[in-house]
C-alpha cells in the first residue's frame, strides 16, 4: 500500500526522491482521484436513497428538491468531483495512448477547457434554482 | 534512460487476456463513454429544472427506445465503473491482492455491473 501524508524527510527515504519530484505529484493525483471517487460514491448512494424515498412527481416537486441549499451544494460538489475525476482519467488515457506531443497537447487542452466549461455550466444551473 | 529498442509485443489478439485485464480495459472504456455523456447529462438536468415544459420534454424522452437504450448503456458504464472502482479501493487497502482473489473479485465486478443493468432494463419495461 502506498503511504500518504509522510513528511518531506521520510519521503526522501522512501523512494530516494525529493517531495517535489514527479513521483509525489503522481501520488497527489492518485489521492485526488480516490477522494473524488469516495465523495461521488457517498453522494450517489445517499442521493439515490433520498430520491427513491421522495421521488418528485411533478416539475414543482423536482425543482423544490433541487432548490434546497443542502441538496444544491452537495450536488454541485458531486459534479465538481466528477469533472476533476474525469480530467484525471482522461489525462491518463490520452497520455497512455497518444504519443504525438502536439496532438496530445491539443487534445488535453480541448478536454480540459470542456471540463472547465461544464463545471461553470452545471454551477450556473444548480446554484440558481429557486422555488 | 531505458533501452528504446527493447522488444515490445502488443498483439492484443495473441496475448492471453486474464479477466483482470478485461476489467481494467472496461474501466477505461466506461470512463471515456461517461466523459462523453457529461454535456448531455448537464443539458438534461438544466432542461428539467428550467420550466414545466422542459421537465415534460425530459420525461417524454423516455418514450423513445433509442433514448432508453442510451440510458441502459450509461447504467452499465456507471455500475461497472462503480464496482470496479470499489475493487480498486480494496486492492489499494491490500485486500484481495493475489491471483485467486483478484480473479474472483474481477468476475464479481463484471457480474454485478451486468446485474444492475438487467435490473434497470426490467424497471424500464
Amino acid at each position: 500500500m502506498v503511504c500518504i501524508g509522510r513528511r518531506a524527510d521520510s519521503d526522501r527515504d522512501w523512494h530516494g526522491d525529493d517531495v517535489m519530484s514527479r513521483k509525489s505529484i503522481g501520488l497527489r493525483i492518485w489521492l485526488i482521484q480516490r477522494l473524488s471517487a469516495v465523495y461521488m460514491l457517498l453522494f450517489v448512494v445517499c442521493f439515490g436513497i433520498y430520491f427513491a424515498v421522495n421521488t418528485p412527481a411533478s416539475f414543482l416537486e423536482w425543482r423544490a428538491m433541487m432548490a434546497n441549499s443542502f441538496v444544491a451544494i452537495t450536488a454541485t460538489l458531486f459534479f465538481l468531483s466528477l469533472l476533476t475525476h474525469a480530467w484525471i482519467g482522461m489525462r491518463d488515457v490520452i497520455m497512455d495512448y497518444l504519443h504525438v506531443d502536439s496532438l496530445r497537447l491539443a487534445l488535453l487542452t480541448v478536454v480540459g477547457f470542456s471540463l472547465l466549461g461544464a463545471a461553470i455550466w452545471i454551477m450556473k444551473i444548480l446554484l440558481t434554482v429557486s422555488v | 534512460m531505458e533501452n528504446k529498442k527493447r522488444p515490445v509485443f502488443l498483439d492484443l489478439t495473441r496475448i492471453d487476456m486474464p479477466v483482470m485485464a478485461v476489467l481494467s480495459f472496461a474501466h477505461r472504456i466506461t470512463g471515456v463513454l461517461m466523459f462523453l455523456a457529461i454535456p448531455v447529462v448537464i443539458y438534461l438536468v438544466g432542461l428539467s429544472l428550467s420550466s414545466p415544459q422542459g421537465y415534460d420534454s425530459v420525461t417524454s424522452f423516455f418514450d423513445s427506445g433509442l433514448f432508453r437504450l442510451a440510458v441502459l448503456l450509461m447504467l452499465w458504464c456507471f455500475s461497472h465503473h462503480f464496482f470496479a472502482g470499489i475493487r480498486y479501493f480494496m486492492l489499494d487497502l491490500d485486500i484481495g491482492v493475489n491471483v485467486v482473489d483478484g480473479r474472483r473479485s474481477a468476475w464479481c465486478v463484471l457480474g454485478a455491473g451486468l446485474i444492475v443493468t438487467v435490473i434497470g432494463m426490467v424497471m424500464m419495461l
